[in-house]
């Protein structure tokens, strides 16, 4: 309404002006400003869209599902909105006040500095048009931004442990890098006395020994996981929800029992496991096959597209969080939107020292030994028709089944060569989203950035919008 | 001859409302807000506006959590090394009927650690 006023208003003295042939000298003047308000105005409301292909999936639109190269389709409005929405978040950052007013104590440990404002992280998000901004509303980010100061050097200098160390502990120390070192009863002890101080379980004992059971089985079939041994990333972490009934019965959340309760067991490690045995009598032995097939094809594809790809800033891919589904007939895959997610997948991989490789370098190492899978399921419930006749259309090979209470369910089998495309295009999109070259005259940098991407049946992926869902978070650091 | 003067001097006066109305449209940033018809929308907030009510806000939080936190003692075995905490820039934004509250959200993470995890 503003800015209508005032082109009226301008349009007005422009033609007053000019009628009464006294101010020659201004007509070019007020034409210059005529144009420049318009431009100006215009680069508003100008298309600064993310390209449709970015956040759209192709089965949800008419938007071609082609991978297009980044170079082409980014439009000028766009980065400008970018640089525009990181500049005034580094200038909010820098505008921050510094306090610190601790003091180390005896009981400190070695390498505990004062009590500091660390990290302040903020949420970018996309609208269903596409339009990228401050996340101000509930919703759903598509990028998380996590800023940091430059590192606060320890009060008393701090060793790292050397690899022998970390492989020889002492008598007294746990390492928690592989929970089987400690006692799952242990482990297991905070999650048990939290739910049965809610007073829904009417047999503890039972519960206590059926979580037990769980927490063993789960943990025994993941140290069972083989990942490609030339993949960079490995597998660093799991979660997987359980249901709980009232007379202390637990089974995996896939699985109805009716019960109100849920609990997530979740661990991490910081190294990659060592593969072991499965034990004879562990109640999840029919999910092996499925999940160790995922897990090695989401590390292959992970691998093989981050070494084909090249990442343009500072900040390389180190994280990948996949949510996993699980089919009628035991099957795991890959859960679409989100909705039917029964636990999540956690891949790291080791970042390279600073300037140690470039991505060049990394472009030429990419010697992966061929996945074991020649597909992905996407796993999907209550599928729509057009979903399905997409598939149908784009050659991706589906599964239909009936659950109970009416739910249907499809298994999409996605070929491994499409999601390492999707990949690629994922990672350019973090890349052009988030990197950025740290200004080292900035107190505050940009550490990490983590996109939140759901999967088509195609094999592509498109970052998640504000009222939408998501299955993967790719972490950039 | 007052006449010509109002005619000559007011485009000039146009000029310089023109030139500081052009300083702020080229400082707005953008946010996702929510329209009438409630719909995620894109809405322009000044930027000076959102670091003034940022910067604001963290210092707020800052040191009444950093003063609180130095006093945390403890003899357990298991030390406290990071705390989070979510909060929202409330900003009004819009004009006239448009006027919405829009709360970016942030987290900030305390910690008394050099290397500490952000979750």
């Amino acid at each position: 309404m503003c800015l209508k006023v005032m082109k009226s208003t301008q349009a007005y003295f422009i033609k007053e002006c000019i009628s009464m042939k006294k101010t020659l000298l201004l007509k070019p003047i007020l034409l210059f400003l005529f144009l420049s308000l318009s431009f100006a105005h215009s680069s508003l409301a100008e298309n600064n869209q993310l390209p449709t292909a970015w956040y759209l999936l192709p089965e949800d639109s008419r938007a071609s599902h082609k991978i297009n190269s980044l170079d082409n389709t980014v439009p000028a409005p766009l980065s400008a909105t970018i640089e525009s929405l990181y500049a005034t978040q580094q200038t909010a950052l820098e505008s921050i006040s510094e306090y610190s007013d601790s003091q180390k104590e005896d009981s400190h440990p070695a390498n505990w500095i004062p009590w500091h404002l660390d990290s302040v992280s903020t949420d970018l998000g996309v609208t269903a048009q596409g339009l990228i901004g401050l996340l101000a509303i509930k919703g759903t980010p598509a990028l998380n931004l996590i800023w940091r100061k430059h590192k606060v050097e320890p009060i008393i200098p701090f060793e790292e442990p050397s690899a022998q160390e970390l492989d020889n502990p002492g008598e007294n120390s746990y390492l928690l890098n592989d929970p089987s070192e400690i006692p799952i009863s242990a482990q297991i002890e905070p999650i048990y006395r939290s739910i049965i101080a809610s007073g829904k379980i009417n047999e503890p004992k039972v519960f206590k020994e059926n979580l037990t059971r769980v927490a063993t089985d789960l943990n025994n079939l993941i140290h069972t996981i083989d990942l490609p041994s030339s993949s960079s990333w490995w597998l660093s972490g799991y979660r997987f929800d359980f249901i709980v009934s009232a007379s202390g019965r637990i089974a995996p959340a896939w699985l109805s029992l009716g019960g109100e309760l849920r609990v997530r067991l979740e661990w991490y490690f910081i190294k990659p496991i060592r593969s072991g045995k499965l034990s004879p009598q562990n109640t999840l032995a029919p999910y092996k096959a499925s999940l160790n097939s995922l897990v090695g094809s989401i590390g292959s594809v992970l691998h093989e597209a981050d070494s084909h790809v090249l990442i343009n800033g500072s900040m390389h891919p180190f994280f990948c969080r996949v949510g996993v589904g699980v089919s009628a007939q035991g099957q795991m895959g890959i859960a679409k939107g989100g909705a039917q997610v029964i636990g999540h997948l956690l891949f790291s991989k080791d970042l390279p020292k600073k300037n140690a490789t470039t991505a060049t370098q990394e472009m030429n190492e990419g010697q992966v030994e061929p996945t074991t899978q020649s597909f992905i399921p996407l796993i999907e419930m209550n599928p729509s028709q057009d979903h399905l006749q997409f598939a149908q259309r784009e050659n991706v090979e589906v599964k239909q089944y009936a659950q109970n209470h009416g739910i249907k369910q499809a298994v999409y089998k996605i070929p491994t060569s499409r999601v390492v495309e999707g990949l690629k295009k994922a990672f350019r999109i973090v890349d052009f989203l988030a990197n950025r070259p740290p200004d080292p005259k900035k107190r505050w940098q940009l550490y990490e950035a983590r996109a939140a991407f759901d999967l088509s049946l195609t094999g592509t992926f498109g970052l998640a919008s504000v009222s939408g869902l998501f299955s993967t978070m790719l972490y950039f650091r | 001859m007052a006449y010509k003067k109002i005619f000559t001097t007011l485009p000039l006066l146009y000029l310089l409302i023109f030139t500081s109305s052009c300083r702020k449209i080229d400082h707005l940033i953008e946010v996702i807000g929510i329209d009438k018809n409630g719909d995620p929308t894109i809405i322009h907030i000044p930027q000076l506006e959102y670091i003034k009510r940022f910067s604001r806000t963290i210092n707020a939080i800052q040191k009444p959590s950093l003063s609180a936190l130095s006093k945390i003692h403890s003899n357990s075995p298991w030390q406290l090394r990071a705390m989070a905490f979510g909060i929202g820039v409330n900003a009004q934004v819009g004009f006239g009927p448009w006027q919405i509250g829009a709360y970016p959200e942030l987290r900030l993470i305390f910690s008394n650690s050099s290397d500490s995890y952000v979750p």
